[in-house]
């Protein structure tokens, strides 16, 4: 007798010891650099402090929610991608096939090929398996006055090379079927005169690249044009066509080191800029006018500031000036340029525009919870890498976290829960398999409806468990446990120990 | 000899009756794993096997032992045969 309480006491306790160790292995603390019971001390730490302190490394990109890091194959040949927390991405894109528009063929091999030579996209979805690739197919029109978008003979050469890339990106990643890879199209030579040749370059692309059937799949996102001068997209037949062919548009809110007007100085549209085109009138234009549904559209801001010379002449050699360097190199008092809400930091006759992570932070709250955007892009994610400043090194990531990302799973409760299960099935299996339990709840009414009530906790107490955090926060799940299970459970354990020790 | 065959009686007795209930928590642990895995996590996940089976084990066995212990608390330990309706 004595022998079977102790085996079940001895089991009870490895279940609770489990449970421990079991949360000391999940991934919430496999990165962490510390061992052994500071291990411990921060996997506990993590289960029961509130939901939004989290640190990046914990968290993951909301289903409903898109981060696209754009890496330009020259940072790619530099392997600044090693380290990124990649979990913090739904998207890569990887780039760039520059399309010759007379062949079909990219204009710098070597670009296109740089997740051939690099293994940025072994390194992206080992860390990160859920996440997209994407090629950057683009045309920015310098080739001089064109009648037709692209000739028959490149139309062709350009989708069975694009095939062929994205056969091989997806064979990178070791899908045996060609799923999440596909092609982010910035084609800024499309004007008025060419639309039909888009729509229809676009269906084909669809039709060919993207098809299940044949165990092809690809995703089609496109570049929306900042300044639609043309009013192609107000058009509704070419807007609802390009939406058909299109799973995801992306607005470009920098100029690639261009101010956006003679009065702006940041690297970034302004979200109000009186009296002229701001952030907030263009994504009205494309929500309300264009009727593309704010769910599908993800603003991309650039890890680059600006140069000028004494905060209004045009730097022109070299406008764009990576994050890193800015923030690393130009040791001077940042100050607040009012008029564009970027950072400003003087060095001689040069004025240094950038975004940091207090700006960047009050634009993705606002396009998230104002504008009810699909997300951001993050264009030159290795200008953004590498900064001596500690606030910036991983702020860049953690204001990306606390907007589009949610805590890992806690497993604690979890757990719990379903260790209650096992219990709550054992009172079931003793009425179904032992006639004895059977006939005592027949004979004695209140025993019934103890085994009732008991029951009826412990379901009680798994529902609360395993009701995510946000729902039911920590205390209220601790208080709850222990009204559910003291009262029931307590009674039975008192009964049993006075029991023993008589 | 003696110790042999007494060490066999007591596996086959104690252990063995208890031993012969792994395989079946072990696949309420796959199977309970690969549950969450597919409906809330959405993606495979090793940890969460590993988690899986590290409770399930000890859970089974809690689930077992919890059953048998109620047909004792409501009815002692006595081996009796089921009466006749």
């Amino acid at each position: 007798m004595r022998m079977k309480r102790s085996g079940a006491a001895f089991f009870a306790v490895m279940a609770i010891v489990l449970l421990f160790a079991a949360g000391c292995g999940d991934p919430i603390t496999r990165n962490a650099q510390s061992r052994g019971r500071f291990k411990f001390r921060s996997w506990l730490r993590y289960e029961f402090q509130k939901v939004k302190s989290f640190s990046y490394g914990e968290s993951q990109i909301r289903e409903d929610k898109h981060v696209i890091g754009y890496e330009p194959s020259w940072l790619i040949m530099d392997s600044l991608y090693l380290d990124y927390p990649y979990q913090l991405l739904s998207e890569l894109v990887i780039g760039e096939y520059d399309v010759n528009p007379r062949t079909g063929f990219p204009r710098n091999d070597s670009a296109t090929s740089a997740f051939r030579q690099k293994d940025i996209v072994q390194v992206a979805t080992a860390v990160n398996t859920e996440l997209d690739v994407l090629l950057a197919v683009t045309d920015y029109g310098d080739y001089g006055y064109r009648r037709e978008l692209f000739s028959e003979v490149a139309k062709k050469n350009l989708l069975n090379s694009l095939d062929l890339m994205l056969d091989e990106i997806s064979g990178k990643r070791g899908n045996p079927d060609r799923e999440k890879v596909g092609v982010l199209l910035d084609f800024p030579s499309v004007s008025w005169n060419l639309r039909k040749d888009y729509l229809e370059f676009l269906a084909r692309m669809n039709n060919d690249l993207d098809n299940l059937e044949a165990g092809k799949g690809c995703l089609i996102y496109s570049v929306l044009p900042l300044f639609d001068t043309d009013e192609m997209y107000a058009d509704s037949l070419f807007c609802l066509e390009v939406r058909k062919n299109v799973d995801l548009f992306v607005l470009r809110v920098h100029n690639f080191g261009k101010p956006m007007s003679e009065r702006g100085h940041g690297p970034v549209m302004p979200i109000d800029w009186p009296e002229t085109m701001d952030l907030d009138s263009i994504i009205n234009y494309y929500v309300k006018t264009c009727d593309i549904p704010a769910n599908k559209i993800v603003l991309e801001f650039p890890y680059y500031g600006t140069v000028m010379i004494r905060d209004t002449a045009r730097f022109d050699s070299e406008p764009l000036v990576p994050l890193n360097e800015i923030v690393n190199f130009v040791e001077s008092e940042r100050s607040l340029d009012t008029f564009s809400l970027s950072w400003k930091r003087v060095l001689d006759t040069l004025s240094f525009f950038y975004e940091d992570t207090l700006s960047l932070n009050v634009k993705y709250d606002w396009l998230n919870r104002k504008k009810k955007l699909a997300g951001v892009g993050i264009y030159g994610l290795g200008y953004g890498h590498g900064m001596d400043d500690p606030l910036m090194k991983d702020g860049l990531w953690a204001i990306l976290a606390d907007n589009f990302a949610e805590p890992a799973p806690r497993l604690l409760f979890i757990g719990i829960g379903y260790l209650l299960a096992f219990i709550a099935v054992g009172i079931v299996l003793s009425v179904v398999l032992h006639w004895q339990v059977r006939y005592a709840l027949r004979a004695t009414r209140t025993k019934l409806w103890y085994y009732v009530l008991l029951f009826f906790c412990l379901v009680t107490a798994i529902v609360l468990c395993i009701l995510p955090v946000s729902t039911v926060p920590v205390m209220w799940k601790l208080i709850a446990l222990a009204v559910l299970l003291i009262f029931p459970l307590g009674r039975k354990a008192m009964k049993f120990i006075m029991m023993a020790r008589r | 000899m003696a110790s042999a065959k007494g060490f066999k009686n007591w596996f086959k007795e104690k252990v063995w009756p208890w031993l012969r209930l792994l395989p079946r928590a072990i696949l309420l642990g796959l199977f309970t794993a690969f549950a969450y895995d597919y409906l809330v996590s959405g993606s495979f996940k090793l940890y969460i096997y590993v988690i899986g089976l590290v409770l399930a084990i000890p859970g089974f066995y809690l689930m077992v032992i919890f059953s048998r212990k109620i047909k004792t608390w409501e009815y002692g330990d006595e081996d009796v045969q089921k009466p006749v309706e």
